[in-house]
């Protein structure tokens, strides 16, 4: 009888950790697929055919291209994902968003009718 | 004697460089009264006339009248003088005292030229026969003793020995011939003569038998009167008819040998003159004097007066009435061959001295009367060539006076005072000059006509001077500045009002200096001059810093300073070259620029904005991107 627990545990552990492996990944994939990340550089030749989508990813502050008190400010990042430089529309709204160069965030865009960049949300990592 | 000379000269002329002498010599002996009796006009031959009767071009004045050009400056008669001083052939003059034709000089110039070229006649051939002709010569003249014919036949046979030499041209078995014919006809008439006495001998047998019959007819014509029988007997005439018919035939030929005798006798006296005549005229003297020599053998005591020769001695003596004999012809050749041998020794001395001049005319004058004899055949090849060189020298004078190409006349008259000492410079020196100082002169006119603005008178003076000095080189000088003070500012202005109105500013900076000095007084048009130098100031600059960036690989910045020049000044040709040329090495950036710039200008703030991003990232330090992010940039946020 002892002996069977022991096979049985031999047995379910391996299972177990399978299990697990196995509900990781297809939360991982479920995840992924509910946050596509932006495709920088069909983007940046047709701009307009991402207008309405959202998008969130990583990016390093590069620099600010021009501010205004009353219709926010733009800004220079670089994705994380992609060796490539994007302005950012910060409108007025974001409040304490205070960027200095190469700060790392966490940035939700979405893309407005012009094609435009335009933050909606941010987290500093 | 010098008169002689000067008939042999003029006389040999005429007729030995109209014909080859070999292909005359073969004619002669089988036509030998044509020479002497068919020429109407005196000359000996028929074709020696060839030459003075042959039409020449019009083209081609005579030497003794107009000269062919007119020299710069120089009168006609001056010009035909330099050049007769030059040409050695056009000193040698025909019987009446002119000089030879130009025809006829160039033959004897080319034959001449010939024989500077050829080989001296040493060998040892040669030699011997110029020593056996002068033997066989001898041997008439006494030399070896012996009696008239056996003189006649040593000399006779030798003759076929000289026949065999190739320079003699068999002209010796022509003589042999001609003497052999005389022995053989002689021959005939001794038996015609013994023929005639025979028939004389008959005809008198004839004559005394008709006598008989006739002294038979008055014996009976006496009786019959005397008798009774009235009755006369019948004539004997019956019997004399055929006597008195043969004796008529006898007559007849008797008179046909006699008149053979007669007419041969003189047909070979008149063949022997001829040919004496004919050596003599082709200049072979020792040929005429042995010929004449055999002569006065074969027809001993007879009159050695020349016949039918009328003519030809009025040519050659004139008006003299001279009686032409075997034996002035003698002379003759015997004068020529001391006065050949005078000569050649006369221009071995000129050579030596260095003095060519006169040594080229005494031997051309040699090798007009001797051509044939050993001095001049056996002149040397090293005195030739001197000659040679110094006649080729002024046929290159002639051509420089002729085209009055007075520095080269001049070159070559240095060339020439080099190597010949008697060389008379006056008259070229003279001429050359002449034609500068002329020349210059005409120009000097000319100048003053262009300061006067007259046209017409620049022209005339211009084609002077280059009449007198075709080659002056002042000529170009003044018409360059002619050309320069009359039209520079004109022509300035016309070209830049057509290069504006192009939008060339190229042509106009490449120009500049021109136009700079032409337009400084022009209000109206020097600010627009100085406007477009600017402007071509900024492209050159532009051009050259990006040349320099091509250099360095560096084609992004080369295309942008480029691009941003061709932006203010797109009509600048080479600009656009080389836009063009950077624009295919830099083509994704010029690209990015392009796509950012087409969606500026529509509208396409934001597109264009990452465009230029883009652009930045190729090239980050590209002016154009920097400063069209900031622009953009600040237009997005309305300001």
């Amino acid at each position: 009888m002892k002996e069977k627990k022991v096979i049985i545990i031999f047995i379910a552990i391996p299972l177990i950790a399978i299990l697990f492996a196995l509900s990781f990944i297809l939360i991982r994939n479920n995840s992924t697929s509910m946050e596509v990340s932006l495709p920088f550089d069909n983007y940046i030749d047709y701009p307009l055919s991402y207008a309405g989508n959202s998008y969130s990813f990583a990016a390093s502050i590069i620099s600010q291209l021009a501010y205004s008190d009353t219709r926010g400010r733009i800004i220079l990042v670089n994705p994380k994902t992609a060796n490539i430089q994007l302005p950012i529309y910060v409108p007025p709204t974001i409040k304490n968003f205070n960027p200095q160069v190469n700060q790392v965030y966490i940035l939700s865009i979405s893309i407005d009718s012009e094609g435009k960049l335009v933050l909606t949300d941010f987290k500093k990592i | 004697m010098k008169s002689i000379y000067f008939i042999l000269l003029t006389f040999i002329g005429g007729v030995i460089f109209a014909q080859d002498p070999i292909t005359s010599v073969s004619e002669v002996p089988h036509t030998p009264t044509k020479t002497n009796d068919t020429n109407p006009t005196g000359n000996p031959a028929t074709t020696e006339q060839q030459p003075s009767d042959k039409k020449i071009p019009p083209a081609i004045p005579q030497q003794s009248g107009q000269s062919l050009f007119p020299l710069g400056g120089i009168s006609s008669a001056d010009s035909s003088a330099i050049l007769n001083m030059l040409n050695s052939q056009s000193n040698l003059t025909d019987l009446t005292g002119k000089k030879v034709d130009e025809a006829q000089q160039r033959l004897i110039r080319s034959r001449f030229e010939k024989y500077l070229n050829t080989p001296p006649a040493t060998s040892a051939e040669d030699i011997a026969y110029n020593q056996l002709l002068i033997d066989i010569s001898q041997r008439l003249a006494g030399k070896g003793g012996g009696s008239d014919n056996e003189r006649t036949i040593d000399a006779w046979r030798m003759l076929f020995d000289a026949e065999n030499y190739p320079m003699d041209d068999n002209l010796c078995r022509t003589i042999a011939d001609k003497v052999v014919n005389f022995w053989q006809t002689t021959r005939k008439i001794e038996k015609l003569l013994l023929q005639n006495e025979a028939l004389e001998k008959d005809r008198t047998k004839k004559e005394a038998g008709i006598r008989i019959i006739s002294n038979m007819d008055r014996r009976d014509f006496i009786d019959m009167m005397r008798g009774k029988d009235a009755t006369p007997p019948p004539s004997r005439d019956y019997e004399m008819d055929p006597i008195k018919k043969r004796i008529a035939e006898t007559e007849a030929k008797i008179q046909e040998n006699k008149s053979y005798e007669a007419t041969s006798r003189v047909n070979q006296k008149l063949d022997f003159q001829s040919l004496i005549v004919q050596f003599f005229i082709q200049r072979r003297y020792y040929h005429a004097m042995i010929t004449n020599d055999f002569y006065r053998y074969l027809f001993a005591a007879e009159d050695g007066k020349i016949e039918g020769v009328d003519a030809l001695k009025g040519e050659v003596f004139g008006g003299i009435d001279i009686k032409l004999t075997t034996a002035s012809i003698d002379a003759l050749c015997k004068e020529a061959i001391n006065d050949t041998e005078r000569s050649v020794e006369a221009v071995k001395y000129l050579v030596s001295r260095g003095e060519l001049h006169s040594a080229t005319q005494r031997l051309m004058e040699a090798f007009f009367i001797g051509e044939n004899l050993a001095p001049i055949k056996t002149f040397p090849m090293d005195a030739k060539r001197e000659i040679m060189r110094y006649m080729r020298d002024t046929d290159k004078l002639i051509n420089a006076v002729k085209v009055k190409h007075v520095e080269r006349a001049e070159e070559i008259l240095k060339e020439i005072l080099t190597y010949v000492k008697d060389f008379d410079t006056g008259q070229i020196e003279a001429f050359i000059e002449t034609s500068r100082q002329l020349s210059n002169l005409a120009l000097q006119r000319a100048l003053v006509s262009a300061q006067s603005k007259n046209q017409q008178g620049v022209e005339t003076a211009l084609k002077e001077a280059v009449e007198f000095w075709p080659t002056n080189p002042e000529i170009q000088k003044f018409l360059k500045t002619m050309v320069s003070r009359l039209d520079i500012r004109d022509v300035a202005v016309g070209d830049f009002d057509r290069l504006l109105g192009q939008k060339d500013y190229r042509g106009i900076f490449n120009d500049r200096f021109r136009f700079a000095a032409a337009l400084a007084t022009d209000d109206s048009r020097n600010g627009k001059f100085l406007e477009i130098m600017k402007q071509m100031e900024i492209i050159e600059t532009a051009i050259s810093q990006a040349k320099e960036l091509v250099c360095q690989r560096n084609d992004f910045a080369a295309w942008e300073i480029v691009e941003k020049v061709y932006r203010q000044f797109p009509e600048d040709s080479n600009l656009n070259k080389m836009r063009s040329d950077l624009t295919v090495n830099a083509s994704q950036f010029a690209s990015a620029i392009a796509n950012a710039e087409r969606a500026a200008q529509s509208g396409k703030l934001w597109p264009a904005l990452l465009l230029y991003i883009k652009a930045k990232e190729i090239y980050p330090f590209s002016t154009i991107a920097n400063d069209e992010i900031t622009i953009i940039a600040k237009k997005l946020l309305g300001e």
